[in-house]
């Protein structure tokens, strides 16, 4: 084939060779001359009043040259659409994630000592960890805010009548845990002062302008004075979606003047964000032949203690949660509930591995309850000769039957083939 | 003081070494523990001394009919030897579950049961074989059962200033093992189990010797389950009576891979599987019996 | 015992935001010796989009592979882009790219035509690294004299710059309706599962992934993201779940000893991945981007094979032994009971 035709080849991507001899530099491989390393103190609760920060002991510690806190941020707060997260914490602390002060040394070592060095006082306050223990608002995760913070509704046809209409309604609850992303490479961060003034961060991210958008606002500069730099990043999974150690580091440079390097632990790594937790139900009415008639849908997602994406991974999940299937009577109510539990974010699938989850175990069930084979049960009401989305959209959907009958080809071209799906 | 790293010439070298830092010196061969501990800072300072690199410790022989396997035996090396495969499939198949290739290629068999951890995968299989522990010093060396070697989690019955040099028991190729993780590989065992039998006229097990892991703070013999296998058949009956009485000998915990109560149902059926794959009757069987 | 069972699940998923602009800019300078710069917002975060990016300038351009470079990921010199993520770099980037590459392959022919002397740019084809008269075809020239010439006699160096977003309305407050996404993917998974009931192990034998992505920019790395995607569906359905004190909060195991993912060996004994190619027609070249749900439908249908195989109906994830085992009992003092 000629080399000029490019498309459709497989064709093994521009950095295989320099992946596979391990010559691609990541964030973790870069130094600077005169670099400082950075290591952050975590709380110690998941919900408490911060009393008093005693720096103190890490100033005097060995190798150590600026430490930060709150009082350090020019804008302490940040977020996407809620600016309800802080750099570092001031007034209390939201999760054990929440860093307090953040320290930098000549070593990682002395960084690490120092930072164990910070003596916090606190006055404990009652976590609420679950996020329909969250709903009550019996303990207010942000005081004066109800801990709904946000609410998705849709409302295609007429659920109500759908149900009236029906000959069978079938009802489910499910659940889906908290994971983390693991990619291979942890956060890292390094931010410099080139000699002209302007603070360069180089971090491993999927979003190099969200990132310095948010930075920008927390270190009051513009463009001209702030450049974000993404090395070669190795694996995100929506895990390097949000700003973490960033403005950390640009803040101790900024401090020191000198290089600042911080890269996260696998454990720091699994504190950063993980993909929400869902409580969903699931209520569909049908008639005798399988055509389904109305779908209602709840949705309870576990924020964390700030918004971060969970609004809009919430949203996308809402769109998506009564499946590709046509369904005319479709209601979704949706919410996202503040916790002090781990900070959930954007994740692969954003929002939609869980409600895939849940409308596919639930057609199941529901051809179960009918006596019907799911295959045939799917057959009927996927988006097969139409597609109409939750949100009244048309789809061109031509594909969903050409991947099932192939997929069912595919299946059944085997010995080991098992009872009928 | 920090962390000193000391390489062992010879045997002799090390015994020198162990002696003249007691308490402080702490023995890396594989490392695949010692590093991790390292890492995660779980790990007073010492003194290390390194064995790594003394071939005298890599071994695996039959002779005077004991299988004598050095200690500083790499575990993928034991899943290798067609001796084992023979004549002690127990400790033969624990080897072939142990972590993943490259950890069996530097985790050694005498670092895994100085380790002493409740889940160690070597360790049912040499407690089934009623294996020795050959534990030198500078001055002489003393031999223990391998059942009085672990005392609690993490601890062993070395004294300072001793190492464990070699493990041997008596072949039995009736023998097996069974291993329950959470995953395929780099599974940390939730129940690791061995059996290894004396078959006498008909089947019957004239004797027979069970162990089981992560069910207790040590490794330990199923006292109760063999009592009631001894002298019989492997039968259903016989085993659905040791799997009663296994209850008795473990002391499940529940922690972050397992309830107690998963681990008590695991014991049992493994037991049953356990017992069946060392007197040789297949899975179908096994399948079909029940 | 071991019991074996088979499951299916299906998904549909957007290229790009919610509702939203979710622009791409791009921008792309060709030398004087025909090789070609492009610059991208999108970074590449290991997934290879890159490569992917490079194959489309190329194909537009009717350059080589290796005579393209892509640069992202600097804010002062590439231009914005949404963000790696919604999977949206392929089409959306995509786009952009492709549309950009004209623009290149517009001025080079443009070129051509002055030095050549043909009145109309519409008469020159761009094949494989040169450019030519379409009814005449001897007469050529290399895409690198007419960069050339472009840019040294013409005195035009050759420069670029589009972007694309998708056309998409933000949904309604009150009651969700609206046109959130300009396409969407389509997938079907089937699952074949062993459940040991002694241990409540489940061991996925056989899984067939069938996705649609329009045309296929690199099935190689199509494939790879289908393999990975399973992977992460595996962790999701059968290992992974993040345990965290329920009283004071913090998570406990934050380790990869204790926060189970899943190893090679935990992987579908038979994995067979399959691509169904239907063109987009608003995708560059016809294609979608396929990579990030394909994780999606893993979990349910291994979910679904669970309960084919042995009636155990897991509604909470992730299905540990423990659960499935745990369910096993259930379903027996029923059966007793």
């Amino acid at each position: 084939m000629s080399e000029y035709q490019v498309l459709g080849v497989r064709t093994p991507r521009t950095d295989a060779l320099l992946e596979a001899s391990g010559q691609v530099v990541y964030g973790a491989d870069i130094s600077y001359p005169n670099m400082l390393y950075a290591a952050a103190r975590y709380s110690d609760y998941a919900h408490a009043r911060i009393l008093s920060v005693d720096v103190s002991g890490a100033e005097r510690s060995p190798g150590v040259r600026a430490v930060i806190t709150a009082k350090d941020v020019p804008v302490n707060r940040f977020g996407y659409k809620f600016q309800d997260q802080p750099v570092l914490a001031d007034d209390k602390v939201y999760c054990k994630q929440d860093a307090i002060a953040v320290v930098a040394a000549e070593t990682e070592a002395q960084a690490q000592l120092a930072a164990e060095k910070i003596r916090v006082e606190y006055e404990p306050l009652t976590p609420v960890l679950d996020a329909v223990e969250g709903m009550k608002d019996q303990v207010l995760v942000h005081e004066g805010s109800s801990n709904i913070v946000a609410r998705i509704r849709i409302r295609k046809g007429d659920t109500q009548a759908g149900f009236a209409a029906s000959d069978k309604i079938v009802e489910e609850e499910l659940t889906t845990q908290k994971v983390e992303h693991v990619p291979l490479e942890p956060h890292v961060a390094l931010s410099e002062l080139r000699p002209d003034g302007q603070l360069v961060i180089t971090t491993s991210t999927s979003r190099a302008f969200a990132y310095i958008t948010q930075l920008l606002k927390i270190l009051q500069l513009d463009m001209t004075q702030l450049r974000v730099l993404t090395p070669a990043v190795g694996g995100a999974f929506g895990g390097k979606n949000d700003v973490s150690l960033e403005p950390w580091v640009a803040l101790l440079t900024l401090k020191t003047g000198r290089p600042v390097k911080m890269v996260f632990s696998r454990k720091e790594e699994f504190y950063s964000t993980v993909r929400h937790p869902y409580r969903m139900k699931y209520r569909t009415g049908l008639k005798k032949d399988g055509t389904i008639l109305a779908r209602k849908i709840e949705i309870i997602s576990n924020s964390g203690p700030y918004v971060c994406l969970g609004k809009d991974t919430l949203t996308k999940a809402s769109v998506h949660a009564a499946g590709p299937y046509n369904i005319p009577n479709i209601s979704v109510d949706s919410y996202l509930v503040y916790t002090n539990s781990a900070l959930g974010g954007a994740m692969r699938g954003f929002g939609v591995p869980q409600v895939a989850f849940a409308h596919e175990v639930h057609t199941d069930t529901i051809a179960h309850e009918l006596g019907m084979d799911p295959v045939e049960f799917r057959r009927k009401n996927l988006f097969f000769e139409r597609g109409e989305g939750a949100t009244g959209q048309l789809l061109d959907s031509r594909a969903m039957r050409a991947t099932f009958e192939r997929a069912l080809e595919l299946a059944a071209r085997t010995e080991r083939r098992g009872a009928q799906a | 003081m920090g962390y000193q790293f000391i390489t062992a010439g010879s045997l002799t070298h090390a015994l020198e070494l162990l002696e003249q830092h007691g308490q402080a010196a702490r023995i890396v061969c594989g490392g695949t523990d010692v590093m991790v501990r390292l890492h995660l800072k779980r790990l007073p300072e010492c003194v290390f001394i390194n064995i790594r690199e003394l071939e005298e410790l890599r071994y695996i022989r039959e002779e005077d009919g004991w299988i004598r396997i050095g200690a500083g035996t790499a575990l993928g090396t034991l899943e290798h030897s067609t001796l084992l495969l023979d004549k002690a499939p127990a400790l033969f198949q624990a080897a072939q579950v142990f972590a993943d290739p490259n950890v069996r290629h530097s985790a050694t068999v005498g670092g895994n049961i100085c380790n002493a951890s409740p889940s160690a995968d070597s360790a049912p299989s040499l407690l089934a074989f009623d294996a020795q522990v050959v534990i030198a010093r500078k001055d002489g060396q003393r031999v223990l059962p391998i059942r009085d070697f672990f005392t609690g989690v993490g601890r062993t019955a070395l004294r300072p200033g001793e190492m464990a040099v070699e493990i041997r028991f008596r072949p039995n190729p009736n023998s097996a093992f069974v291993k329950v993780g959470l995953r395929s590989a780099m599974a940390i065992s939730v129940v690791n189990i061995a059996a290894s039998a004396d078959l006498g006229q008909g089947g019957v097990m004239k004797d027979v010797r069970i162990a089981v892991g992560a069910v207790a703070p040590t490794p330990i013999r199923a006292d109760h389950a063999e009592g009631c296998l001894r002298g019989k058949r492997p039968d259903k009956a016989a085993i659905r009576e040791a799997m009663d009485a296994i209850q008795m000998d473990i002391k499940p915990i529940t922690d972050v891979r397992a309830s107690e109560e998963y681990r008590r149902i695991v014991t049992e059926n493994m037991l049953r599987r356990v017992v069946r794959k060392a007197c040789g009757i297949c899975e179908n069987e096994e399948g079909a019996d029940q | 015992m071991i019991k074996k069972g088979i499951g299916m699940a299906c998904m549909f998923y957007p290229n790009g935001s919610t509702g939203k602009a979710n622009p791409a800019g791009v921008f792309i300078k060709m030398n004087h010796d025909g090789t070609a710069v492009v610059n991208v917002g999108a970074t590449d975060i290991g997934q290879g989009s890159n490569t992917c990016m490079a194959q489309i300038a190329a194909q537009e351009m009717g350059l080589k592979l290796s005579q393209v470079r892509v640069v992202t990921g600097d804010t002062e010199v590439t231009p914005y882009d949404a963000g790696t993520g919604a999977c949206r770099v392929t089409y959306i980037a995509g786009n952009a790219v492709q549309k950009t590459a004209g623009r290149v392959k517009e001025q080079l022919l443009n070129a051509a035509a002055r030095k050549m002397g043909v009145i109309h740019s519409g008469q020159l084809v761009i094949e494989d690294g040169e450019i030519f008269l379409r009814y005449w075809p001897a007469k050529r020239m290399t895409i690198a004299e007419a960069a050339t010439y472009s840019e040294r006699v013409l005195g035009r160096p050759i420069i670029a710059v589009d972007s694309y977003s998708p056309a998409t309305m933000p949904l309604d407050e009150e009651d969700g309706q609206g046109m959130p996404f300009e396409v969407s993917i389509y997938a079907t998974q089937i699952a074949e599962v062993e459940v040991d009931t002694d241990t409540g192990e489940v061991k996925v034998t056989k899984l067939v992934a069938v996705h649609d992505c329009g045309n296929m920019i690199n099935p190689m790395l199509v494939e790879g993201q289908i393999e990975g995607g399973v992977a992460t569906g595996i962790g999701y359905g059968l290992y992974e779940q993040i345990m965290e004190d329920p009283v004071k909060g913090g998570i406990l195991n934050p380790s990869l000893a204790t926060y189970q993912i899943p190893t090679s060996l935990d992987m579908p004994g038979e994995l067979i991945t399959d691509c169904i190619e239907i063109p987009e027609e608003k995708g560059p070249f016809g294609a979608k981007g396929v990579s990030e749900p394909t994780c999606n439908p893993t979990a349910p249908a291994i979910i679904n094979a669970i309960y084919n195989a042995t009636g155990v109906r897991i509604r909470d994830l992730p299905a540990t032994r423990e659960k499935v085992l745990f369910g096993l009992r259930e379903l027996e003092r029923k059966e007793e009971g």
